[in-house]
């Protein structure tokens, strides 16, 4: 099997990866991210994926011209490390006020790595490199 | 000439003990422990786009054979200047990622990159990423007899202590494995000697030849791999990376389509 993409992603890529990246190369590609971080962003959480590789948060984000729009943002660090860092599956729930910096995708213009978090105005850690 | 040869020998023990960072002898106990890739490249040597964020000395490319470009050139990975959006990298799919790759995984502290755990007689490497593990024997038996190996992901590997380093040999490899994220390929043929040396209290530093003639003209060599012992994941419960295809698919196309769980 092999996992292709259409030619459109293909534009896409080549036109957004104008600027400096980082890549997460243990998935075999397409997880590669920016190195400058953007945001914050707020939505509304709608759903919580405490889960390998990487956990998920989506929510609906509104922007400024009043379009709203379905965010996911992920973690670099596995639910494994997130657990001994004081996360777990119930961190986030749907409803929750979600305020996130994060490092764009090359393609995925609604999509980031999360570099800082707050729910409910309270932050979580994600930072744990040293 | 005898004080020639007092001073030679005081010279050679002088050498030893700080390559044996003040321990008499060495042996497999002395390479226990959760190790920590600390260098930088993500490939097997310092191919081009091999580096994380760290600029090495010029990089050089493998020495293949005609066949083993046309191999290479049929891999087509997702990283590095060959990366790609058409890709079809093993490791995409959670296949089996091999012995090199397995030393070769991007995961970075705090995960960790491998745990060896010596026994009487064999010692067991246990890599974090993807939860896979080799065995290496040390009791001083030689490979199987060339009918009876069947190729293996992890292949056949036997070991022993010389000096200060921890040299392990191995064959018979399942060539749909990569050597790394980049693409390199591998036959059914391959010799590997990896060569562990302790170069520190807590450091451990690794090489790894190929001698692989269908696909490498040459022996071909690794950088330096250097590892951090994290002395405190020997009191940790383990993280258990499984890479479950369900979950890898899923991640994968969420984040390349953005925003579908299914």
């Amino acid at each position: 099997m092999r996992v292709g993409r259409k030619a459109s992603m293909l534009a896409a890529l080549a036109s957004v990866m104008t600027f400096a990246t980082t890549a997460w190369s243990h998935h075999g590609g397409a997880i590669e991210w920016g190195e400058e971080a953007r945001g914050p962003i707020t939505g509304i959480a709608t759903e919580f994926a405490f889960r390998f590789p990487h956990v998920q948060v989506l929510m609906d984000v509104v922007d400024a011209n009043g379009t709203m729009a379905q965010w996911t943002l992920v973690t670099r660090w596995t639910p494994t490390i997130l657990r001994s860092h004081g996360w777990n599956r119930d961190s986030i729930t749907p409803g929750d006020t979600v305020t996130a910096t994060y490092l764009p995708h090359v393609s995925s213009p609604t999509v980031g790595s999360i570099v800082s978090i707050e729910v409910n105005g309270e932050p979580l850690e994600v930072d744990f490199s040293g | 000439m005898r004080i020639a040869a007092f001073l030679a020998t005081a010279v050679a023990a002088s050498t030893a003990t700080t390559a044996l960072w003040g321990q008499e002898e060495i042996d497999a106990a002395d390479f226990a422990g959760h190790w920590d890739r600390i260098s930088p490249l993500e490939s097997f040597g310092n191919t081009p786009g091999g580096t994380r964020g760290v600029e090495l000395a010029q990089s050089t490319e493998a020495p293949f054979t005609a066949e083993g470009r046309a191999r290479f050139d049929a891999n087509e990975p997702g990283y590095g200047p060959r990366r790609q959006m058409e890709r079809n990298d093993p490791l995409g799919r959670c296949e089996p990622m091999g012995l090199v790759r397995n030393l070769n995984v991007e995961i970075v502290a705090p995960h960790s990159t491998f745990e060896i755990v010596p026994t009487p007689g064999r010692i067991f490497q246990f890599f974090e990423y993807r939860h896979d593990w080799r065995e290496i024997w040390m009791d001083g038996r030689s490979f199987p007899a060339s009918e009876d190996i069947y190729p293996k992901w992890n292949g056949y590997s036997i070991g022993r202590i010389d000096g200060d380093t921890l040299i392990v040999e191995s064959v018979g490899f399942d060539d749909r494995s990569w050597l790394d994220k980049l693409g390199y390929p591998h036959s059914e043929q391959m010799h590997i000697e990896e060569r562990y040396r302790r170069v520190g209290p807590d450091r451990l530093e690794l090489t790894v030849t190929i001698t692989d003639p269908e696909i490498y003209s040459e022996p071909w060599q690794s950088d330096a791999k250097r590892f951090q012992l994290n002395r405190a994941k020997a009191r940790a419960w383990d993280e258990q990376i499984y890479c479950i295809p369900a979950e890898e698919t899923s991640f994968q196309q969420l984040i390349g389509t953005g925003n579908v769980i299914d």
